[in-house]
This record gives structure tokens, C-alpha cells and sequence, in this order.
């Protein structure tokens, strides 16, 4: 039988809520004063602004929504699809406010964009953005990457307890609270990890192409922040092409792979438990994905003469290969040469890529590796069953932290992930299509947004029609929350609509 | 659905509270989209934002994949071009000698062979214009040591110089392997670059006095609430 939500139930909904837009008020504090400190006072004032109406959502919430009930994996999932287009709203506030914006509308699509870790960006003169707003935009992406990496683990797995179990249909944890506090403490040192390590590389990497002292520190944390949260955003319009240099180049393939590997791997390695990466399923279905990509790839820019030679063809080629795969959307080509230049084959290939995406409970989006490996299995083990004698036994494992017998609900679950994806890729195209866009541009796009890539031939830039807009950052929202929390909210709405009081 | 279940919300009592919630976030936009910058005139003509609907029209087709490609062209002459011509057609401009103009953007990469830089044209590099006339246009250039020591590039609300260049573009540089980058051969200054204020808004700073204000009174209240339930 189906109830209609109760005031327990939106309370906690509105209590999650809204710390999580009063966390993002909290986090413009520092930000106003580093726009202060960098003599930009109109950017200090809008951070301002906009960290007053997150803390003040905040506290409200805090005030009129705190209770004893405790929260449940729904109310977790529902809060989420409702948190991330709210807190994409108070981020966009000093963005809109400094003017590089067309509207609230386009802040409001970076913003989501930044969240989501997509990385396509509706912004003008992108060139001359103050360094405060910029540094801001870039950190929504480590944010966006840090709460889904934490969501992920919190509900995937328990907070990270049942690590080795982590797949794409476990079932959701009840007790969402202490469970997100075990998946932080899980994350964070990992994070940390990477946050230090990874910042002294490419520092070293930016001065050594040949940045200023002060200007190579500002790259270095927006490009560690863009290339280890799979994000997209660039300091300027060539983004990577921008540092004309192998070694940043080199040095973004390895965060972006460092951000594409899921949580439980992470923790696997840590514990110099290194043998998961040959065995596991999900390692293994990534790489292989990711060789084969390249190797098409790489024969659809021969076919097309693209490069005059091996090593240009592996640097450029490999690296829009990783972008795409890791849903970072970082290039060194401008988004023309991709169109005009690449064939036609090497361009299906990064979207190819795109969709599939990155390993479950990472920075990265699509359809994950790991749901790509269990159907591969599936079909495996289905193949046996019709060649083997009628009463022969089939059964299959695969690794994942621990070897687990693979079950039809675990095919089944990735199944119904995998065809949602394909709806949504579709569905964002067509409107594409709808709108007069030509299908290539159209297809490239719609996978990009909702596999939360930054890649784009074009569709998405300002002056974007505003319901195509809404579209792409609902794509974007969805896609990132891989349909969950979305699912959970429409069930809201139908109990709503029709449950019983 | 929580286990201890409460007052069930009706649809029409879920209805209004989302109408006021929409509502105040309208409020809040609308106030945030009045205090943008506002400039005066009518910069639209400036306006070239590209959309893929209508690309430009190249000299001749892309070779499609699997057909031969062109020679790289060294004859034809000096032709200006935009960034924009450059790289939608960089089929029919490859190794031709051309002409761009535009302004210097971010730092420079000084190397032992040369210096890169980050040459834009379209709407933002003529001057002080509003920050919403799309995309940048941008193209690589490559520099010889000592063309770009006196260049003051641009950033903020700080406007780059001005450079007429005139160079051979390549779709992919053959030695460097670098995409769409023009190696200059001659470099002139055509403006020097300054600073390109935005309009100011007096009205930016009490807003923004407001919500601080405001947040300060309801995170106090939330913190002793919460104080005194701990007590």
C-alpha cells in the first residue's frame, strides 16, 4: 500500500537539504576573502551574497527542521536529487553577479555543471573571469566529486563496511547517518592523498611548461581540481592546449585515471592489496574498455590523416581517450579540428567512451565498468548454458574485493542501469535533433551531459536555448546520480499524488 | 516512509509549499540578475556567439575519412582570417601564411625554443564590452625569443595588448605537434592593452550587507537553539 509522505518524512528531507546549501554558503566564506585579498572587491561582494542566503537556508533549516527521528537510505536519496540542483543555485550566485553569465539560467547550468563534475560551461570571456570566481567554479567540481564519491560509498556499500561487496546492485544501507559519517572518513584520507601529491605534480608540471611562479600556482589548483574530479572546466578557452606541454599533459592522464577508479579500489590499493587490479572485474573491464577505444580511435585518425606522425597521433589521441573515459572532458583540440578534423569514427569513439565512463563509486560518471563487466559475464555464462548439455550446471564468479557467485539480479540490475542510460543519451539527442542541431553535434553532446563528460562539439555554449539548457542539467543531475535519487523523488511525488493519508 | 508515522502531507499542502519555496528562489534570481553590470549602448552588433547550426563556409569540404588529403598548401599568399575562419576550416588553411589580430590572454609559456601565448579576437578584444557576448575566440600562436618581451598580456579586468600577427598556420605544427597554433613570423603591436572597467553598481554592496547581516541573525539563533538542547 502506498502513504503519502508525512511531516517526519519532509523534515528530514528539508534538514538535509538544507545543510547541504548551507555547507556551500560556508564554503563562499573563504572564498570572499581570497576575492578580497586578490583586490577583487565586486567578487568578494557576490561571494558575500552568496554564502549569506546558503547560511541562512542553512540555519532555517537547522532552526524549524531538526528532530529525533533518524534518517533512512529514502530520505538520503530524496534529499540528494533536491540538494544538488539547490546547491548548484546558492554556487551560482557570485557567478551570475560577475557579470560573465547571459543570466541566473546559464550561473545556474555552470553551477550544476561544476556539481556534477561535467565540466561544460555556458560561460563568456572566460579569459578574463576574475581569479576568485574562477578558483570557485573549479572547486564545485571537487566538491561535486567529494559528495559522490561519499554518496556512493554511503549507499552502495554501507558506508564502506561491506567494501569488497560493492556492485552495482547492492542493497541500500538503512542507516544512512552513520553510514555517510564511515564513508567521510573513508573518502577524506584518500582524497587528501591525492589532493597533496597530486598538487605538487602538476605544480611542478606548470612551471616546468613554463608559467610564471604565481600564475603556475592558480593553474595548479584548477587543474589538479578539474583533472582528479573528472571535471572539464579549464582556466582558459584552449583548456588543456592552453599549457602546450606532454608533461601537464601526461600529468592530467594520470589524476584523471586516479579520479575514475572507484572508492573500494582506492582502499583495496592502499592496503597494498595490489593484486585487484589484474583480478578485478571492474579493473579489468575499464582497461580493456579503455585499450579498445584507443585502438579504433587510433585507426579512425590514421584513416584520416589527422597526424602526420606516431607520436603526435598516441599524444593526442590517448589523452582525448582517457578525457573521454574518465567523463573529464579535458582536450588540447579545439572542439572545430574534433568535428572538422577527426574523421568521423575517432568522434564516435570518444562518445563510444563517454557513455561507458569511469568505475563505480569514483569521480567519474556513464554507465560505469563495472555494470559493463557483469553483463559481459552475463552473457558469458548464458553462451555456456546454450552450448552445454541441457542439465549442466553453469554458474560464474567474478572479484570484487572478495569473489562472489554471480547471480541474475546482479545482470539483471546492471541491465536496467545500462538500457536507462541509453534512454537518457537518447532522449537528450532527440531534443537535440528536435531543436536543428545535426544529429553528430546533437548525440556527442546529449552523452556528454549525461555522462557528466565536459567534452562538447559545440551544442552546449552560451546562448544555448533556456529549455535545452534545463534538459542538459537535469541529464547532468540524473546522470550523476545514476537515476536513484531521481527514482526516489518521483516516488515522492506519486505517493503525493495518490498514496493514502 | 519514516517508522513512526506523523501528519501526512496532503498534495494541495505540498503544492503550496513548493509554489512559496519557487517562489522565493525566483526572488532571490531575479535580484541577483538586476545587480549584474549593466552597460551602457547597444553592444549587440558585437554579438558573433558561433552555433553549430550555422558553421562558416570553408573554401572547400573537409576530406571525408579514408580519402586522400591535400598537400599542405604554402602558396596562395597572405589571407586575414579570424580564429574562428582558422579553426572551422583549418583543412583549407593549413601551412597557408596568414593575418589574424587579436589580444594577448593569460600568462605567457617562455621555453628555450620560444614563447607560447593565447591569441583572442571576436568582441572581447576591442575594449571594455559586456562580459555576455559569448565564447572567447582563441588561437595558439608560437613566438620567436624576443618577440614577446615587451607584450603585456591580458587578464581580469585587465585588457592585453593588441597584436597584428602575421604567420603560417597549422592544423597540426609538424615539428611540435601542437593543434591549430599559427607560428608568427611578424609581430606588431596594434594597441596597447589597459584596464577595462566594469560599470559600477552601488547597489551590490548593500545586498550584499543584507544577507550578511541576515545569515549572521539565523546562524546565532540555530547555534543556541542547538546549545541550549545539548544543555
Amino acid at each position: 500500500m502506498l502513504f503519502r509522505p508525512d511531516v517526519e518524512d519532509l523534515r528530514l528531507i528539508g534538514l538535509t537539504t538544507g545543510g547541504a546549501v548551507g555547507g556551500i554558503g560556508a564554503l563562499m566564506v573563504p572564498f570572499a576573502g581570497l576575492a578580497a585579498l586578490l583586490g577583487e572587491g565586486e567578487a568578494a561582494l557576490s561571494f558575500v551574497v552568496g554564502a549569506g542566503f546558503g547560511l541562512s537556508v542553512g540555519a532555517l533549516s537547522q532552526i524549524f527542521m531538526r528532530g529525533r527521528t533518524a534518517m533512512r537510505a529514502t530520505h538520503g536519496l530524496a534529499a540528494l536529487a533536491i540538494a544538488w540542483p539547490l546547491c548548484a543555485y546558492a554556487a551560482a550566485l557570485p557567478l551570475v553577479l560577475s557579470g560573465h553569465w547571459a543570466g541566473f539560467g546559464d550561473a545556474w547550468f555552470e553551477a550544476v555543471s561544476g556539481l556534477t563534475a561535467s565540466g561544460l560551461s555556458l560561460v563568456n570571456d572566460l579569459d578574463h573571469l576574475p581569479v576568485s570566481i574562477d578558483l570557485w567554479r573549479h572547486s564545485l567540481q571537487l566538491i561535486g566529486a567529494f559528495a559522490i564519491m561519499v554518496v556512493a560509498v554511503t549507499v552502495l556499500s554501507g558506508g564502506g563496511r561491506a567494501l569488497g561487496a560493492f556492485h552495482a546492485s547492492e542493497e541500500p544501507e538503512e542507516h544512512i547517518g552513520a553510514n555517510a559519517l564511515r564513508a567521510v572518513r573513508l573518502v577524506g584520507p584518500v582524497f587528501a592523498a591525492w589532493s597533496l601529491a597530486g598538487l605538487a605534480a602538476v605544480l611542478a608540471a606548470v612551471l616546468y611548461a613554463g608559467l610564471p611562479p604565481l600564475a603556475a600556482v592558480r593553474h595548479a589548483v584548477s587543474l589538479f581540481a578539474t583533472a582528479f574530479s573528472t571535471g572539464g572546466f579549464a582556466v582558459h578557452t584552449s583548456n588543456l592546449g592552453f599549457y602546450r606541454s606532454p608533461v601537464v599533459e601526461a600529468v592530467a592522464i594520470v589524476l584523471m585515471l586516479g579520479g575514475a577508479v572507484g572508492m573500494p579500489l582506492h582502499v583495496l590499493l592502499s592496503r597494498r592489496r595490489v593484486g585487484e587490479l589484474q583480478r578485478g572485474l571492474e579493473p579489468r573491464t575499464f582497461a580493456l574498455s579503455l585499450l579498445a577505444v584507443f585502438a579504433v580511435l587510433a585507426v579512425g585518425l590514421v584513416r584520416t590523416e589527422t597526424f602526420a606522425g606516431p607520436i603526435s597521433l598516441w599524444r593526442a589521441g590517448f589523452l582525448h581517450t582517457v578525457s573521454a573515459h574518465t567523463t573529464s572532458g579535458l582536450h588540447t583540440v579545439p572542439r572545430e579540428l574534433l568535428r572538422n578534423d577527426w574523421g568521423e569514427l575517432a568522434p564516435i569513439m570518444l562518445l563510444v567512451a563517454m557513455g561507458i565512463g569511469g568505475m563505480a563509486a569514483s569521480a567519474a560518471g556513464g554507465v560505469k565498468a563495472i555494470r559493463l563487466g557483469l553483463l559481459g559475464k552475463g552473457i558469458g555464462r548464458d553462451v555456456h548454458r546454450v552450448v552445454l548439455p541441457e542439465n549442466a550446471v553453469v554458474s560464474s564468479t567474478y572479484q570484487a574485493g572478495v569473489r562472489r557467485k554471480l547471480e541474475p539480479e546482479h545482470v539483471r540490475g546492471a541491465a536496467v542501469i545500462v538500457f536507462l542510460f541509453l534512454v537518457l543519451y537518447l532522449g537528450v539527442a532527440l531534443l537535440g535533433l528536435l531543436y536543428g542541431y545535426e544529429f553528430d553535434v546533437a548525440m556527442f553532446d546529449a552523452v556528454a551531459a549525461s555522462s557528466t563528460s565536459g567534452l562538447s562539439l559545440g551544442l552546449v555554449r552560451p546562448g544555448l536555448e533556456w529549455f535545452m539548457e534545463l534538459v542538459l542539467a537535469a541529464a547532468m543531475v540524473v546522470g550523476r546520480l545514476e537515476f536513484l535519487g531521481v527514482l526516489t523523488l518521483f516516488g515522492y511525488a506519486v505517493s503525493f499524488a495518490r498514496g493514502r493519508a | 516512509m519514516s517508522p513512526l508515522r506523523t501528519r501526512p502531507v496532503g498534495p494541495l499542502a505540498a503544492a503550496i509549499g513548493a509554489l512559496v519555496a519557487a517562489l522565493v528562489l525566483f526572488a532571490v534570481a531575479s535580484l541577483a540578475e538586476a545587480l549584474r553590470p549593466q552597460w551602457e549602448g547597444d553592444a549587440e552588433e558585437l554579438s558573433e556567439a558561433p552555433d553549430p547550426r550555422h558553421p562558416v563556409r570553408c573554401a572547400a569540404q573537409a576530406p571525408r575519412e579514408g580519402e586522400p588529403r591535400d598537400e599542405e598548401s604554402t602558396g596562395g599568399g597572405l589571407t586575414v582570417v579570424s580564429t574562428r575562419e582558422l579553426r572551422e576550416c583549418s583543412h583549407v588553411f593549413d601551412g597557408r601564411l596568414v593575418r589574424v589580430s587579436g589580444e594577448v590572454v593569460g600568462p605567457l609559456l617562455r621555453r628555450p625554443h620560444g614563447v607560447w601565448a593565447q591569441l583572442n579576437d571576436g568582441p572581447y578584444a576591442v575594449g571594455a564590452v559586456p562580459g555576455d557576448l559569448g565564447p572567447n575566440q582563441s588561437i595558439g600562436l608560437f613566438l620567436r625569443n624576443g618577440a614577446a618581451d615587451a607584450v603585456r598580456t591580458g587578464a581580469g579586468r585587465h585588457r592585453g595588448d593588441r597584436l597584428d600577427v602575421v604567420g603560417t598556420f597549422h592544423r597540426v605544427d609538424p615539428s611540435l605537434g601542437e593543434s591549430a597554433v599559427v607560428r608568427a613570423h611578424q609581430v606588431v603591436l596594434a594597441e596597447p592593452g589597459g584596464p577595462s572597467p566594469a560599470p559600477p553598481r552601488p547597489g551590490l554592496p548593500l545586498v550584499a550587507g543584507a544577507f550578511a547581516a541576515l545569515a549572521l541573525v539565523l546562524v546565532a539563533i540555530a547555534l543556541y537553539r542547538s546549545s541550549a538542547r545539548w544543555r
